[in-house]
């Protein structure tokens, strides 16, 4: 029997399969996807940008893939964007690797809103450090938006033509700038990953492997050290015993033949939906409304980040085909509360580059083109000019807000799907639309010539937050400040599923730090805990 | 037929960029997995003949069919290698594929950072460790 089994190979999985292994437990992992392939990556091929409204697509639903299984999306505000495979949504991801900020720990306390966390920043930042050893990052020290850190692994990447533009832009305005961490190789780092070539389209996957997705950075160490992974691997069901203990993973193989795995310990990694699903599948006379459930917390307080969108022409070329382009610089001017601004909490701008010639007419940083007479002149004005400030705002924990089991949409299996239901309040709201006015104004003090906003991007639900949340109180949370679940002692949640509040950073590096500080705790008290017979 | 109008006049093209019907995008479109099938049902909708007053009203009574199409004919026009060179003698972009070449640019200057770091800090502590 193993030590460990763990659902889901994605950002916080694999940082947790790679310590608990180190460790020398025995540790096996399940993932439904497969290993991506980089030899014939998208971005190799003349129809790269085609891709992304196929094979890369990333909505599941819109995507289909083998490995998907569907989400019932029909009233969820943001729509899911995630992907299943070895490395999860890292697979896609644009490798911003912001710290939450102290403030974030506390909201309570200082706020008024939200919920305390049980750990603080300082307890996390150790492991913040060693993550960001493990996967690499490419900033600087001495950003006075945030607590002092140790040296970054690499300096920053080159922040472009329009990048340095909004620098100065920002200067002018007296506002708080910052070269973004970034999870990307600006020089070679890590075995047999390269520098970044400045490409651009990172979500279609990086044939040199300088952008840190888990499969690159942590998988090749956590499987030398021992773990085993089996992918195509579909969890339905943590197995328990009478006492409620967790007994291992039921998950259908392959070949779709049901299979049994026991483990001492099971961890999900599954991402905020794909875990809340699996946990309220697993009911059982202990818990009959889904696995440590008798909060009726599993699921609920479901956070993403909403984000407007303000997109600028401008008369030169910005040359925004060029360098990773989720990433370059930042603005926290306006992260902290400021009762005088009407809103709780806060939010971040981070600059992004522009799109290609499908992308451009497409739409996505800026409406679909028209089609028509005005369509070519629309182009000419549009493509290579633009530059794009994304408002990304603290989404405050409601009990609404949640991810259950759908009624209408099953997966390959038979197995239900689950069902995001989600909307936005007035804070947010207000937030993003203070954050539409200061980019804007931003983006006016650059020179831009047209600025044109879009008050929530729907295809945005990237980050999957607070489902299983953790904290001090029982009856008040799903998990305690290790991770583990209040009402499984040998259950523990690794993903954003735990996190307390959302901030309004992107969550990668939180929820590995939180994932190693997990298997450091387990590690530590394994010997104490209840396991089944 | 029906087809080849349609798509012109969602792209007539101009002095710089060539009609729909003079690039691949029609036989690419209609044997493309993924887009063939959003044909039919824009086409379904325009039995009263093919002009821009009637492709506008079959957007409008058609809104998810008509956006599902123009994603895919715009994905496989701004595809076609004539449009390609179009594009590429109007704005100098480099219509190659992004990999593996990639793109040069200027590396990070910290000279960009004299005003910006010597910013005083914007965070607010944890508040435990301001009591300690």
């Amino acid at each position: 029997m193993d030590d460990v089994l763990i659902v889901g190979a994605g950002a916080s999985g694999a940082a947790a399969a790679w310590r608990l292994a180190r460790a020398g437990l025995r540790v096996t992992c399940l993932e439904q996807g497969d290993w991506v392939s980089y030899a014939d990556t998208p971005s190799l091929h003349p129809e790269w940008e085609i891709a992304r409204q196929t094979t890369h697509h990333p909505n599941p639903n819109q995507r289909q893939g083998a490995a998907d299984y569907p989400i019932d999306d029909a009233d969820a505000a943001i729509k899911p964007f995630l992907y299943n495979a070895v490395g999860g949504s890292t697979i896609l991801w644009g490798a911003h690797f912001p710290r939450f900020r102290p403030s974030d720990f506390r909201t309570r306390t200082l706020d008024g809103v939200g919920d305390d966390w049980p750990i603080t920043y300082e307890d996390l930042a150790p492991f913040y450090e060693e993550n960001d050893r493990m996967m690499g990052v490419a900033g600087l020290q001495g950003d006075p938006g945030n607590p002092p850190r140790g040296p970054r692994q690499m300096p920053p990447i080159p922040l472009g033509r329009a990048g340095e533009r909004m620098a100065a832009a920002f200067d002018r305005l007296g506002w708080h700038w910052w070269p973004a961490d970034v999870a990307i190789n600006s020089i070679p780092y890590g075995a047999g990953r390269g520098a970044c070539n400045n490409c651009g389209p990172c979500d279609l996957g990086c044939p040199v492997k300088a952008r840190s997705s888990a499969d690159v950075t942590y998988w090749p160490q956590a499987l030398a050290a021992g773990v085993r992974l089996i992918t195509h691997a579909t969890a339905f069901e943590v197995e328990t015993d009478a006492q409620g203990r967790a007994t291992g993973v039921a998950y259908f193989d392959r070949e779709g033949v049901v299979q049994r795995h026991k483990a001492a310990v099971v961890a999900l990694a599954a991402n905020g939906v794909g875990t809340a699903r699996l946990m309220l599948l697993s009911t059982s006379k202990r818990f009959p409304n889904g696995l440590a459930n008798d909060t009726d917390l599993v699921g609920r307080r479901l956070m993403h980040h909403p984000t407007g969108l303000v997109t600028a022409r401008f008369d030169e070329a910005m040359e925004g085909q060029k360098g990773p382009f989720a990433v370059s610089i930042l603005s926290q001017q306006f992260y902290e509360s400021d009762p005088s601004r009407g809103f709780d909490r806060g939010y971040q701008m981070q600059l992004i580059r522009s799109d290609g010639p499908v992308g451009t007419a497409c739409g996505g940083y800026l409406p679909r083109l028209p089609w028509g007479a005005d369509h070519h002149a629309a182009f000419r004005r549009t493509f290579g000019h633009t530059a794009s400030l994304t408002v990304t705002t603290e989404d405050l924990p409601r009990l609404e807000n949640r991810v259950t089991l759908s009624s209408m949409l099953t997966d390959k299996h038979g197995i239900p799907a689950p069902k995001m239901t989600y909307s936005l309040d007035d804070n947010t709201r207000r937030m993003i639309a203070h954050g539409i006015a200061n980019a804007s104004r931003a983006f006016g003090e650059a020179g831009a010539v047209e600025v044109v906003a879009q008050d929530l991007l729907v295809h945005a639900g990237f980050h999957l937050l607070g489902t299983a949340c953790m904290g001090a109180d029982p009856g008040a949370s799903v998990v305690n400040a290790t991770s583990r679940a209040h009402l499984v002692p040998n259950l523990v949640i690794l993903d954003g599923s735990v996190f307390t509040t959302a901030a309004a950073l992107n969550p990668t590096s939180t929820l590995q730090a939180l994932a190693l500080r997990a298997a450091d705790c387990l590690i530590r008290d394994r010997a104490s805990i209840g396991v089944a017979a | 037929m029906s087809l080849t109008a349609l798509l012109d006049v969602l792209l007539p093209g101009d002095g710089d960029f060539p009609a729909a019907s003079a690039t691949t995008l029609p036989s690419r479109l209609s044997a493309h997995p993924r887009f063939a099938n959003t044909v039919p049902p824009v086409l379904a909708a325009l039995s009263d003949g093919i002009t821009p007053d009637t492709v506008r009203r079959a957007e409008r009574d058609h809104p998810a069919a008509f956006a599902a199409l123009l994603t895919g004919v715009y994905s496989l026009y701004y595809t076609d290698p004539g449009v390609a060179a179009a594009l590429a003698r109007l704005t100098g972009y480099q219509t190659r594929p992004p990999q593996p070449e990639g793109y040069d640019l200027p590396a990070f200057d910290p000279a960009l950072l004299a005003i910006p770091a010597a910013r005083a800090p914007l965070y607010r502590p944890t508040p435990e460790v301001i009591d300690d």
